[in-house]
């Protein structure tokens, strides 16, 4: 009894190695730039290699329901090679840059299970890299080493880096005219807010002061044709206008203060915030990148 | 940078200066009610004149009423003293009675007599037509013409103990304040 128990036990642990599932690989990629099969990195899983790439080459997201879109052709292929999934792979390099897209499929149900839109900088053996975190990432065997290797992307001194735009620049811009430091700072509606706001209350500022000059000379103008007046219908009037006049100045001057501190206000505010939205480096210099999809070659 | 700070710091300054309205005519009841001094009230005008020695000195003698007095006012005595080492009464002219004064189209033209002595002039003023017996605020009594002497600050003021001021049936009118006038001759 015993040895059919244990003769069992090898048995099941022998058939459960061979349900490592087969994947079929679909490359479209020029060989030179991978020098190592993807096999090698992941010596426990049976890969099938296959040239005939051509029925995955058109777009996927242009199909109606790109989950499902190739559900026969995956079916047919996963029959005919016998395998589990399909992992297919496109590389475009594009000078300095390189996008891959990665797709795995299941053959039993020919759905679309993973996708992985890469789009990066070129780096040393950066192709074959990233091929491994896509794979790595789908069996969930990724390894340490490759995630440090794609660090080469990233500057080894950051210290090192010169900064051609600082918040300090950006302040000191938008203390000298109200807007430039978040112009210069490519925050442009910040930047056409600030000095939009502040041309207006440097507008009224400078139409108070001509108002309340005005009404000033036009109070002491009036004043002294009141006090030169002996007839009472003309120091009545003149009265009137002075008083007037008084007012006015008065008023004028107030608007003046009152401008000048808001448009100050503003001025220093704008000059805070150019500071705060001003040019920093970030944690992970990687240039942004419109996304695009591969198309059919 | 810090000129253009400076500059707006001065703009700011230099434009918070609130004036005081206090501008005064002496010929004004307003204004004078803001001094404290209430109608009826007599006044020279100008309040204030700065001369040479080579210069007429014009002085008007008014009576101000109140914009709403009723009073039937028909002649005035004033009596005015000046300082007669540095003035010299040169002429005198009868004032306008009647509403607006000096553009009153009637002109009337008072009975008009004065006596000077030593420096107090004494003006006699009726007015004998009974078309004008109700006036508005502002009458004037005469216009006065000095000749400097000597450079010098005269006060030239009504001793209101010899001032009279009468109705049309001749009962007296109550003055209730005075206001003097400067004259600096350089």
């Amino acid at each position: 009894m015993n040895f059919f128990l244990i003769l069992f036990t090898i048995l099941e642990l022998a058939s459960a190695k061979t349900d490592s599932p087969s994947i079929l690989i679909l490359n479209q990629y020029d060989k030179n730039l991978i020098d190592t099969k993807i096999s090698s990195h992941f010596p426990n899983k049976k890969f099938v290699d296959s040239e005939n790439t051509d029925p995955f080459l058109s777009s996927l997201d242009s199909l109606s329901n790109p989950a499902s879109g190739r559900m026969n052709l995956v079916r047919d292929l996963g029959s005919e090679f016998d395998v589990d999934y399909i992992l297919f792979h496109q590389i475009e390099d594009d000078s300095n840059r390189f996008l891959l897209e990665g797709q795995m499929f299941n053959t039993r149900s020919g759905g679309l299970i993973k996708r992985r839109i890469v789009d990066i900088t070129n780096y040393y053996k950066g192709h074959m890299n990233e091929l491994k975190l896509w794979i790595g990432d789908v069996f969930r065997e990724v390894d340490k080493e490759w995630i440090d290797h794609r660090k080469l992307v990233l500057y080894n001194e950051p210290s090192e880096i010169i900064q051609d735009k600082t918040p300090e620049g950006a302040m000191a811009r938008s203390l000298l005219l109200p807007g430039w430091g978040q112009f210069y700072s490519d925050a442009y509606n910040s930047g056409l807010v600030f000095s939009g706001l502040e041309s207006i209350l440097l507008t009224s500022v400078l139409v108070s002061y001509l108002s309340y000059n005005k009404s000033v000379k036009e109070f002491k103008n009036y004043s002294k044709l009141y006090e030169e007046s002996s007839e009472q219908v003309e120091f009545d009037k003149y009265r009137a206008l002075s008083n007037s006049e008084w007012e006015k100045h008065k008023q004028y001057n107030s608007a003046l203060i009152y401008t000048s501190i808001a448009s100050g206000s503003l001025w220093l505010i704008n000059g805070i915030h150019a500071y705060i939205v001003g040019p920093r480096p970030k944690k992970d210099i990687i240039q942004k990148w419109d996304v695009t999809i591969p198309t059919k070659n | 940078m810090r000129l253009f700070f400076s500059f707006f710091i001065l703009l700011f300054i230099s434009n918070c200066t609130i004036y005081e309205n206090n501008i005064d005519n002496p010929n004004d009841n307003e204004a004078n009610e803001e001094l404290g001094v209430f109608p009826p009230s007599l006044v020279f005008f100008p309040k204030q004149q700065t001369k040479t020695t080579s210069d007429t000195i014009r002085l008007g003698a008014y009576v101000v009423f109140s914009d709403t007095s009723i009073i039937s006012f028909s002649g005035a005595h004033l009596n005015i003293k000046y300082d007669n080492n540095l003035l010299e009464l040169d002429s005198l002219a009868p004032g306008w009675i009647g509403p607006g004064s000096l553009t009153d189209s009637n002109k009337t033209t008072p009975l008009f007599t004065y006596v000077e002595n030593q420096g107090v002039l004494d003006l006699y003023a009726y007015y004998l037509s009974t078309a004008d017996i109700s006036i508005d605020s502002l009458t004037h009594i005469a216009e006065i013409w000095f000749k400097p002497k000597s450079a010098g600050t005269s006060v030239v003021s009504y001793d209101t103990s010899q001032c009279e001021l009468i109705k049309f049936d001749e009962t007296m009118i109550s003055i209730k304040g005075t206001r003097e006038a400067s004259i600096v001759v350089q």
